[in-house]
């Protein structure tokens, strides 16, 4: 590692309203430049939130409660918004989950490409122009210049995804957010555009944070994955070596959960995780996974285990499974 | 012995401005007692529309259904008819519950509609399959904003069960649910199939589900099907260039790989679908004679593929 710090760090990160239980529990993690980073757990576990804080976008009255978020080595949690809209576009971006919300109905796909421009860079309308053609050019949409002149609601999922991305890397942000960018896409569509984020990362030597629930997506795009589970990172590391050899008993249910093969071919029952994600203020105390887990014991209870390195990525278990012991161990 | 369902040449095509939709068109399949048919297919191939119709909440334009051999009508009677054998699970549990009523009256309602037995024999069968559904008496006084995803889909299933059905629907039943919960649902419903010999229609587009519940699997392409087999044999054999890119396009949970067989494009209109075979102007061994003539479903082997070179593409 060199000195420059990291494109995003999150560093104790707690994501609140008032006094209500933290949603986000003291996390922490980074991003290099032109790393992929995959941001895993289930809906509720504070993986959207994390992402709309770093945009500081967080909605309502929630709010960073501590820790920091820095991007480029600056502080950015508490910056004013108009501080912020300066960041927003030319230094971060986002995509979101359903790209036909993110756009605007009633204005063309063109002049929504273009806004962004005239708006931060200032360019002239028809520099604007011409750069939008090249920016849906570079997110391989067939015939741009007509595409220009049509609204969202006459282009397919996948086609409008493509759009949203386009105004995404308008500005040439250094880090880019993407919430479950292919979700609500087919997954033949997906397969696209997980490939066109792909170039367009190496393109531009962005730093992506993908989040998703996805275990194949990430598996197929990211460098590194963050297990989040009730509000917490559970688990860190090299995507590969997690994946292959999970070490916290939730991210091993998570793996064992998908059903694999098939049941007329001998594929047994699933191996679910029993229970269901905790609501922020019914967190058990001591191990927030705990209640739910098969390996659970006394310590678990009383004492939150820390994020320690394991074999190569780290873990916040006080029983961390070993690939030896995965078999006998995982839930089943 | 009769199949529980039975469609012949089902058809729904709606009349718009641009011409005819042909949401289903032509839609021959058959599923037999305790089995699991799984369905497959990009969003808007039809294949809502076909559950719709095959439960009765859409009527087709053409074609007909036959439950357990008995070809119902399209008028009403039928339809009500057929909602004691057929059910349906929706995908958003917390959008198909009244969110105004009681967990108990939920599951009982099917059976005060439809006047079976009388209250105490009512009340006793909804708390029977409450039960069955892995649900406790607790979960019975509580309103669906009180449950979780997992919960709440538990109730649809209790619910689609009041009638003793035959067949269930399940439109994507398990697609909102995150993983861990996904996996208790898939468990149940198996369970439930074992214990009760009910037959599934299951849809989604989460093929790595569809694979591990489903007997046999068809493949919808624009209103029809291009490829119908054994699980596996589709799965594996697959033959119809469609469902080659379609399952070469799910990222591998269990490993980094290439997918070299991506689709390009999307869907075409199906106010105009193309002449011919309508997978060809997406796919990339398409010759003239696809353009010329629309292959239809023909046996290959253990299963049935809708391409005119299915037997000569393969790697």
């Amino acid at each position: 590692m060199t000195d420059t710090p990291p494109l995003l760090s999150i560093d104790n990160l707690a994501i609140g309203q008032g006094d209500n239980a933290p949603i986000v529990e003291r996390i922490r993690f980074t991003v290099a430049r032109g790393e992929t980073v995959g941001l895993v757990g289930e809906s509720g576990c504070g993986k959207s939130m994390t992402a709309l804080a770093t945009m500081g976008l967080l909605p309502g009255s929630l709010r960073v409660r501590a820790g920091e978020i820095r991007l480029d080595g600056a502080p950015i949690h508490a910056l004013s918004q108009r501080k912020l809209r300066h960041l927003r576009g030319p230094s971060m971006s986002m995509i979101y989950q359903e790209p036909l919300t993110a756009l605007n109905p009633v204005m063309t796909v063109g002049a929504q490409i273009r806004e962004v421009l005239t708006t931060h860079l200032g360019l002239s309308r028809a520099k604007a122009h011409a750069r939008a053609i090249e920016l849906l050019t570079l997110t391989r949409i067939p015939d741009p210049a007509a595409r220009m002149g049509q609204y969202p609601h006459q282009m397919s999922g996948g086609m409008r995804q493509r759009v949203v991305i386009a105004i995404a890397i308008a500005c040439q942000p250094s880090l880019l957010i993407a919430d479950e960018p292919t979700t609500a896409l087919d997954v033949t569509v997906q397969a696209q555009i997980l490939r066109l984020l792909k170039q367009l990362q190496t393109e531009q030597n962005l730093g992506l944070l993908l989040i998703t629930h996805d275990l194949g997506v990430v598996r197929q795009v990211a460098d590194r994955i963050v297990v989040m589970y009730a509000g917490s990172v559970v688990e860190e590391g090299d995507t590969d070596t997690v994946l292959d050899n999970p070490a916290h008993p939730y991210t091993a249910g998570l793996i064992a959960a998908r059903p694999k093969g098939s049941r007329t071919e001998g594929a047994g029952r699933l191996a679910d995780i029993p229970g269901s994600v905790p609501a922020p203020e019914n967190r058990p105390t001591g191990c927030v996974f705990r209640d739910r887990c098969a390996i659970g014991q006394a310590i678990c209870e009383g004492r939150r285990p820390l994020l320690t390195a394991h074999a190569g990525h780290s873990v916040r278990c006080h029983f961390p499974l070993s690939a030896a012991s995965l078999a006998s161990e995982v839930p089943s | 012995m009769n199949p529980v369902l039975r469609t012949d040449h089902l058809k729904v095509h709606h009349d718009t401005a641009r011409g005819t939709l042909k949401a289903v068109d032509g839609i021959d399949l058959s599923i037999a007692e305790g089995e699991t048919l799984g369905l497959v297919g990009e969003s808007g191939c039809g294949k809502s529309t076909l559950a719709r119709c095959i439960v009765g909440i859409s009527r087709p334009t053409d074609g007909s259904i036959a439950i357990q051999g008995v070809s119902g009508g399209r008028g009403r009677a039928a339809r009500l008819d057929r909602a004691q054998t057929v059910q349906m699970i929706f995908q958003d549990p917390s959008g198909a519950l009244n969110p105004r009523l009681r967990v108990d009256r939920i599951i009982r309602e099917p059976l005060d509609v439809n006047n079976v037995g009388d209250r105490s024999e009512r009340r006793d069968k909804a708390l029977k399959i409450a039960r069955e559904v892995g649900l406790s008496d607790y979960h019975l006084d509580r309103m669906p904003h009180e449950l979780s995803g997992g919960q709440r889909q538990r109730v649809s299933i209790a619910r689609a069960l009041a009638l003793n059905p035959k067949l269930l629907v399940c439109d994507e039943a398990v697609s909102a649910l995150d993983v861990s919960v996904q996996a208790q649902v898939l468990n149940l419903l198996v369970d439930l199939q074992k214990d009760l010999g009910l037959s599934y229609l299951f849809i989604s587009h989460d093929l790595a589900v569809v694979r591990y519940v489903s007997h046999r699997i068809a493949v919808m392409y624009m209103g029809r099907i291009v490829e119908i087999g054994p699980a596996e044999d589709v799965w594996r054999g697959r033959l119809h260039p469609y469902t080659r890119a379609l399952t070469a396009s799910i990222p591998d949970e269990a490993a980094r790989r290439d997918t070299g067989e991506l689709l390009e494009g999307d869907v075409p209109s199906p106010v105009s679908p193309p002449s011919g075979c309508a997978f060809r102007t997406r796919c990339r061994f398409a010759r003239q004679q696809c353009a010329a003539e629309r292959p239809e479903l023909r046996r290959v082997g253990t299963h049935e593929v809708a391409c005119h070179f299915a037997e000569t593409i393969s790697d």
